[in-house]
């Protein structure tokens, strides 16, 4: 049996992925369409959320329909692997790192892009000397430094809020020195730590704070050549993918994008439902996707205790993921994994998702050692 | 003339061999002294807990070639829905039980003394999985009162073998 064999069966042939890429509604199935979309030519959703499943009745439908279409075919984009393990894999900005050591030892392990944590990056002022030599090594080494993942909250009360701004409109600046290609953040809470979700979230007045606080720092940092995609968390104002595409409308700066992490905006109704949510996410954000992260979760607790898992093992479709980040255009996806407790699990989720993806022919750059 | 006895001997004795293989009949309390330690087979893999699967007792009943194997419920750490294998040697294609997403393709067989059976699914058993086969061999001790449940899974990240022992009640 292959990971075909799920598809073979046909369990999941019909209604609700869009399949092909789009926004437009006339190349959506006609209830996708009527459940979600405005009609006219508006790609405005309407109702949030998965359709129904069987009927308009009395249970919440977070059992998945049986005819969900998976469509698998792999696309021309190329994936690259990073991880946030701050023991290998992450770039630290510290005086007297061996940078070309680290990106072999990296390549060879079988990542081949990196990304930095903001807060660890800014603490430092990195030599102009330094910064040639560590833009020297990714050359030589064929690594790519892609980005660097904002914390903060944007609109946390008061100082905090400010203080995040200016970090970001900072963190944006010295990324373009670095020559990245992006800067993550996240559109923040009222709580003043944005992993602590907040009653008035998702109130018409945090609304607001995101997209004003967004659109500060783009006017902050205009013209600079650096894509700021934004990451949806449960706790924050931004939390599924209607939401991404209305706050990048919103906002309207084109360097606002997706950093897609799925798992951060799965809720029980989800959960069993996530070859849908990846579909309908894809098929609405499209190439707003800038990079994604790849976690994997679990529901196995009687409140809502969705935990983490390895990649692979859990309720995320990594087969719909991997294929449908593959059709972005990339050429280059970079693809974080994150979310781990120990270094070996890195190396196992590094190679589930090579699996997964090498038995569909997606393509991930490099190699890992065995 | 000699050697056509034995071919029919042979002949004679094949059913009496055949139903030689052991009985797993009964029920079956995990001996974690005998056992060695179990990773989490489903669920519970992730950042939270790394500790060793529990091991549930079992019940099993069998009736030539098809043995059934319910698990204590309180434990879902093994079968999750009651398991049913018919030892013949035919690979069938079953829905996984713990989810009824997916599929997963199993063999069930006697090799000497030992029930053998194999399976390849998605890990957890929902779509989009990465792929775990797992090997079992089960075989009773000579005095009939312990089950050693051997299993091997192999998977891209890791392969692993373990033994668990347990005892006739």
């Amino acid at each position: 049996m292959t990971t075909k064999k799920v598809s073979r069966r046909q369990v999941f042939s019909g209604a609700l992925a869009a399949g092909a890429a789009g926004l437009a509604a006339s190349a959506m199935p006609k209830a996708y369409a009527d459940h979600h979309m405005q009609g006219g030519d508006s790609s405005l959703p309407r109702q949030v959320g998965l359709p129904n499943v069987w009927g308009e009745d009395f249970l919440f439908q977070w059992s998945p329909p049986e005819n969900v279409e998976r469509d698998l075919t792999p696309g021309n984009s190329v994936l690259r692997l990073s991880s946030s393990n701050s023991n290998f894999g992450r770039l630290l900005n510290v005086e007297g790192a061996d940078y070309d050591s680290q990106f072999k030892a990296w390549k060879k392990a079988g990542w081949t892009a990196c990304e930095a944590g903001s807060y660890q990056w800014m603490s430092r002022k990195m030599p102009d000397s330094e910064k040639r030599e560590l833009k020297a090594a990714l050359r030589e080494n064929d690594m790519v430094f892609y980005g660097i993942h904002c914390g903060g909250n944007v609109i946390g009360p008061g100082k905090e809020g400010e203080d995040s701004r200016r970090h970001i409109v900072e963190t944006i600046h010295e990324a373009a020195d670095m020559d990245c290609k992006l800067v993550l953040t996240h559109a923040g809470g009222l709580h003043p730590n944005r992993n602590v979700a907040h009653p008035q979230n998702w109130s018409k007045d945090a609304w607001e704070q995101s997209v004003a606080a967004l659109k500060s720092i783009c006017a902050d940092t205009a013209g600079i050549d650096i894509k700021i995609p934004i990451e949806a968390v449960n706790s924050e104002s931004i939390n599924n993918p209607w939401a991404h595409k209305r706050l990048i409308d919103d906002v309207g700066d084109p360097r606002i994008g997706v950093g897609l992490d799925v798992t951060n905006f799965v809720y029980p109704g989800f959960a069993f439902r996530m070859t849908e949510l990846l579909n309908t996410t894809f098929d609405l954000l499209g190439d707003h996707v800038t990079y994604i992260h790849a976690k994997d979760l679990v529901w196995d607790e009687m409140l809502a205790g969705l935990n983490w898992s390895v990649q692979g093992t859990g309720l995320v479709d990594y087969e719909t993921m991997l294929t449908r980040a593959s059709r972005l255009t990339g050429p280059e996806i970079y693809v974080l994994i994150e979310f781990l407790d120990r270094d070996e699990k890195y190396v196992q989720a590094q190679r589930n998702i090579r699996s997964i993806a090498d038995n569909l022919g997606v393509q991930v750059y490099g190699t890992q050692e065995a | 003339m000699k050697k056509a006895l034995l071919v029919l001997l042979g002949f004679v004795m094949a059913p009496v061999m055949a139903v030689a293989q052991p009985d797993f009949s009964g029920s079956w309390e995990p001996d974690t002294d005998r056992s060695e330690p179990a990773p989490s087979e489903l669920y519970r893999y992730g950042r939270l807990d790394n500790d060793p699967a529990r091991q549930a007792s079992l019940t099993i009943e069998q009736d030539g070639n098809t043995v059934e194997v319910y698990e204590d419920a309180r434990v879902l750490t093994r079968y999750a829905v009651p398991a049913v294998y018919i030892a013949d040697g035919q690979e069938r294609t079953v829905t996984v039980g713990n989810t009824g997403v997916t599929e997963q393709d199993m063999t069930a067989s006697w090799e000497d003394n030992k029930l053998v059976i194999e399976i390849e699914k998605p890990w957890g058993g929902m779509p989009g999985n990465v792929m775990l086969n797992t090997r079992e061999e089960w075989m009773l001790s000579p005095d009939g009162n312990t089950l050693y449940i051997t299993t091997q899974h192999n998977w891209p990240a890791e392969n692993v073998a373990y033994t668990v022992a347990y005892s006739r009640q």
